[in-house]
């Protein structure tokens, strides 16, 4: 067969800037580790990456609003607990007040301790994360408990609706607490700061029975509180599950993404000796061939 | 005749032929790299030969023609290659420029912007009250809006480079139809004196550069003349006539004979034309049109759920960002000229009003009836309220937007919306977060912008759901329904037509309870119920309320429900037009089924990619296509030094060995004259 003398120089051409392109490619994935680096590499697995980054980034948010959540669950954790300490020891005040061998005096010293006790629950009921009130329902900005000029009488000023973080997709977790719900919504045996108020009351007025109605309402309180302290406990131990999936979603999707994206780096360095040697032998065998004509040997 | 004189005859044509075929042959040497150049072959034959002396004797030898070595069909193929291989190519460059567009593996693609917009409203909802969360999510928005607008530039930008382009293309192609006429006149004129065969090749040069720019047939007729078309028939080059093209408006237009002007833009298929084509009126169009869609996906979905909620202060004006055409025609309606009217349904949207201290002065229902009220209605509407007796709202059009504010007696007044079940709101812009009616103009609501503050993350504690009807109802009237609802537990109403004036309701399934049906009929545990049309009778709706939380009309600072609201549309399917531009079929748009904002995004980027890919594997197959068949032309046409080094010294040995007869003959005369003598 007869082959035109530019068909070489054409193919020598052709071939070279094809081999030259290949060993680009290769060079390119060995260089940046990755399989695909323009949205034409692989269309379709680009898709999963893509979503895959996107949960990635998703699944960081996550973890980022469990962690303030937590923080929210640990205050309000460490506040009721407080409160319940606090609670204890107003309890065996009450019952060593409540004895019929304690003098009016020494009654009246206790009503000081008590009354302390109040502004220390009532400064707990205002406890704050990150600034904002724990308590407070979303009212997050107000301090939610206040005593009144009188000190007869603690107002809630927050609202009903708790606090939430969005800790999955399509789930919210109340981190907040409706103060109200725990200290006490209506004005009477229900509300702590009534209980240790009229406590207090008794206590300077020697008033033996109102002694022992505080102590019958001491209970009730301290079982809501703690109550409420294993409620945050439970919320505590979803988080901590959340998490968990979390971690392992994260690590499921990260190698998903770079099962997809990244190069295998032995194969990648692989690919691009042997297109170097493709290119080298194209070179060779280019300068060889371009070389010879009859003309020469005539 | 014979004799010495008949070898001296031969000798010399002999000397001549050789002295041809040799002029042949580096004519062929001298032109080894021409493009376009096709090996010419010495015809040679023995001349007729003669009687003499009872035998025949040969007369010599003679050049008889000297002919090109060319397969028709091969040049051809090679042209319709050419056409195509140029297509592609011009295509998988401007995807290229695509592909480095949507570039997806930097920190600035589209997709990152999203996932950060995303994380900006968890951040919200964590710190719903937080200026630096709301400064972070105004500015992550504005960099996804800007991404937008950058890509709907780049985009135009390239379609205004794909114009120049083919505007150029156009004047290329004209000029090589008056090159190609040129030749067919000298070729027609040559046809009795030559074979005209360099014209042919230089001719059949400028027929490939044409086929690269479009795609061409031709037909060469037996006077030489090449009649060339095409791919779809309309004349190009007739003899000496030329039939030109030009690029008006956007279209390719052939101009006939006379004056007439048709458009063929459609029927250009092959050649760089048809790649630029191509890109400019399908590819080009169904990345902008998908990328709007995508933007007003966004928009829509945000702005529905933030129309339901409150930012951190009660708003004094607003003026919505999309404005109708026409003040007068439905709302619901195409007519109205707005971007989402298609969204607006029945249903209402409640106003509350704060006074100057804050406190919730009261709250009112609006009815929007879709098919029927006007933008005047609204503006009206809203203009004449008394809110709990007082009328502290103004509001009118400016420039097709709707405009409220509280009036100059009221200074301090504010004023909020909440349960918009009519999607009134998010369609005309009021209280929204985003504007735009595409990527273009994509960009966060100046009074955002103005006042982060107004970012609504909290929702007005009303309590009372919307009525929702039940299925088969076929009522055209429409309820609302009023709070709030003083229970203390959550609850369900349900609402029964008995007929065109009576209803029955009852509540968590207890007895029923007939009533009139007027303007505001009260329930029990403060929730009443609006009729507004006609009812039939055995209709049924159910209303949902909640308990108590807060005070009526109240919002909290620290309410992230709205927000929550708008973090959950990540991953929440959503139904988003798909486009799909064709030459034959136009323009086609698809509902994705369900598909989340980001997978919609994912898939759009993808489907440049494979629509490189594609352009960039059709290339490799064209170009190995054209590579074959130009090898095979080649071997047929092409040069061949080797071949013509050994053509030249067989020519040369001939030419030598013709001069030795020469003087063989001479010799011969020699030996008869010096025998005379």
């Amino acid at each position: 067969m007869r082959i035109a003398s530019k068909t070489i120089y054409e193919r020598v051409v052709s071939s070279l800037s094809t081999s030259y392109s290949e060993m680009c490619k290769a060079q390119e994935v060995v260089s940046s580790s990755k399989r695909i680096n323009k949205l034409s590499d692989d269309p379709v697995g680009l898709v999963t990456v893509l979503d895959m980054r996107s949960s990635l980034s998703n699944i960081d948010q996550l973890s980022r609003n469990i962690s303030m959540g937590n923080s929210w669950l640990t205050a309000s954790e460490s506040a009721l607990g407080q409160v319940n300490d606090i609670l204890t020891s107003v309890k065996s005040l009450t019952v060593q007040m409540s004895s019929a061998s304690t003098g009016s005096t020494e009654r009246a010293n206790a009503a000081g301790v008590v009354e302390e006790d109040l502004n220390q629950i009532i400064s707990l009921a205002n406890s704050q994360s990150g600034g904002r009130y724990i308590f407070s329902g979303t009212d997050t900005d107000n301090a939610p408990f206040k005593l009144n000029s009188d000190e007869t009488q603690v107002d809630y000023n927050g609202n009903d609706t708790a606090f939430s973080v969005k800790i999955g997709a399509t789930s919210n977790i109340a981190v907040g607490k409706v103060g109200s719900e725990i200290f006490g919504k209506d004005w009477d045996s229900s509300n702590i700061f009534k209980t240790l108020i009229d406590l207090k009351t008794s206590l300077k007025n020697n008033d033996v029975t109102g002694i022992q109605e505080a102590m019958g309402n001491l209970d009730q309180h301290m079982s809501k509180i703690q109550d409420e302290i294993s409620d945050i406990g439970g919320k505590s131990n979803r988080m901590t599950v959340k998490e968990n999936i979390i971690a392992d979603l994260k690590l499921n999707y990260t190698s998903r993404k770079s099962d997809l994206e990244d190069a295998d780096v032995s194969q990648a360095i692989i690919d691009l000796n042997s297109k170097q040697l493709v290119y080298n032998a194209a070179l060779t065998s280019a300068s060889k061939v371009m070389q010879k004509t009859l003309v020469d040997y005539l | 005749m014979s004799g010495i004189g008949l070898v001296l005859n031969v000798a010399k044509d002999a000397l001549m032929t050789q002295q041809y075929a040799i002029d042949v042959t580096s004519h062929n040497i001298a032109n080894v790299d021409t493009e376009g150049y096709s090996r010419q072959t010495p015809v040679i034959s023995a001349k007729q030969s003669a009687p003499y002396g009872g035998f025949t004797f040969g007369q010599g030898v003679e050049l008889k023609d000297i002919f090109r070595n060319t397969d028709a069909f091969l040049e051809k193929r090679l042209q319709s290659g050419q056409s195509d291989l140029s297509s592609v190519s011009e295509q998988t460059t401007y995807m290229s420029v695509l592909e480095s567009m949507f570039d997806e593996s930097s920190d600035q693609s589209l997709s990152t912007q999203l996932n950060d917009f995303w994380s900006a409203w968890n951040d919200l909802a964590n710190n719903p009250s937080g200026s630096a969360e709301r400064n972070s999510l105004v500015e992550k928005s504005t960099l996804l809006a800007e991404s937008f607008n950058n890509l709907n530039s780049d985009l135009n930008k390239t379609s205004d480079e794909l114009n120049n382009s083919i505007k150029a293309g156009v004047d290329s192609i004209n000029q090589i139809l008056t090159q190609i006429a040129d030749i067919n006149k000298q070729i027609v004129a040559n046809g009795s004196t030559g074979s005209a065969n360099d014209l042919r090749d230089q001719r059949n040069q400028l027929v490939t550069d044409l086929s690269k720019y479009i795609d061409v047939n031709t037909y060469e007729s037996n006077d030489g003349n090449l009649v060339v078309s095409t791919g779809k028939g309309y004349p190009l080059v007739n003899r000496g006539d030329t039939y030109s093209i030009n690029f008006d408006g956007g279209k390719l237009k052939w101009e006939g004979s006379g004056s007439s002007e048709v458009d063929i833009t459609g029927t250009i298929t092959g050649g760089k034309m048809g790649g630029w084509l191509e890109m400019k009126d399908n590819v080009i169009p169904e990345c902008m049109a998908n990328l709007d869609e995508l933007a007003k996906s966004i928009t829509w979905e945000v702005n529905k759920i933030h129309s339901q909620g409150v930012g951190l202060e009660g708003l004094s004006s607003v003026t919505g960002t999309d404005a109708v055409s026409d003040n007068d025609k439905a709302l619901g309606s195409v007519d109205s000229g707005l971007t989402f009217n298609d969204k607006i349904t029945d249903g209402s949207f409640k106003l509350w009003l704060y006074d100057e201290n804050g406190s919730t002065v009261g709250s009112t229902d609006i009815a929007v009836d879709a098919d029927a009220m006007t933008m005047n209605d609204l503006a009206g509407e809203i203009d004449g309220l008394s809110i709990n007796g007082e009328d502290a709202l103004n509001s009118m059009i400016k420039d097709g937007k709707l405009y409220i504010g509280t009036d100059s007696s009221h200074s301090g007044y504010s004023f909020a919306f909440s349960d918009d079940t009519s999607n009134v709101l998010a369609a005309l812009g009021v209280n929204t977060f985003f504007q735009s009616s595409g990527s273009r103009d994509f960009a966060v609501n100046d009074s955002i912008i103005n006042n982060k503050n107004n970012i609504a993350s909290a929702r007005i504690s009303n309590n009372v759901g919307p009525a929702v009807a039940a299925s088969g109802n076929t009522s055209t009237g429409i309820i609302t329904t009023d709070g709030p609802y003083t229970g203390d537990a959550d609850a369900a109403y349900e609402i029964k037509i008995l007929d065109s004036t009576q209803f029955q309701w009852r509540k968590d399934g207890g007895d029923w309870t007939t009533g009139v049906i007027g303007s505001s009929v009260s329930m029990s545990d403060g929730v009443s119920v609006n009729f507004n049309g006609s009812f039939d009778a055995d209709d049924s709706f159910s209303v949902d309320v909640t308990k108590s939380s807060g005070t009526y009309g109240e919002f909290a600072l620290g309410d992230n429900s709205n927000t929550l609201a708008i973090t959950d549309l990540q991953n929440q399917g959503v139904s988003i037009k798909q486009w799909s531009y064709s030459g034959e079929g136009g323009a086609i748009s698809d509902d994705a089924a369900n598909a989340t904002i980001d997978e919609y995004l994912h898939m759009f980027v993808s489907s440049i990619g494979i629509k490189s890919q594609s352009v960039q594997r059709e290339e490799q197959y064209k170009q190995t296509i054209q590579d074959q068949f130009t090898t095979t032309r080649d071997n047929i046409s092409g040069v061949s030094l080797d071949e013509e080094m050994a053509n030249l010294i067989k020519f040369q040995q001939a030419y030598t060995a013709a001069a030795k007869l020469i003087t063989t003959s001479q010799d011969m005369l020699d030996a008869l004259i010096n025998t005379v003598k």
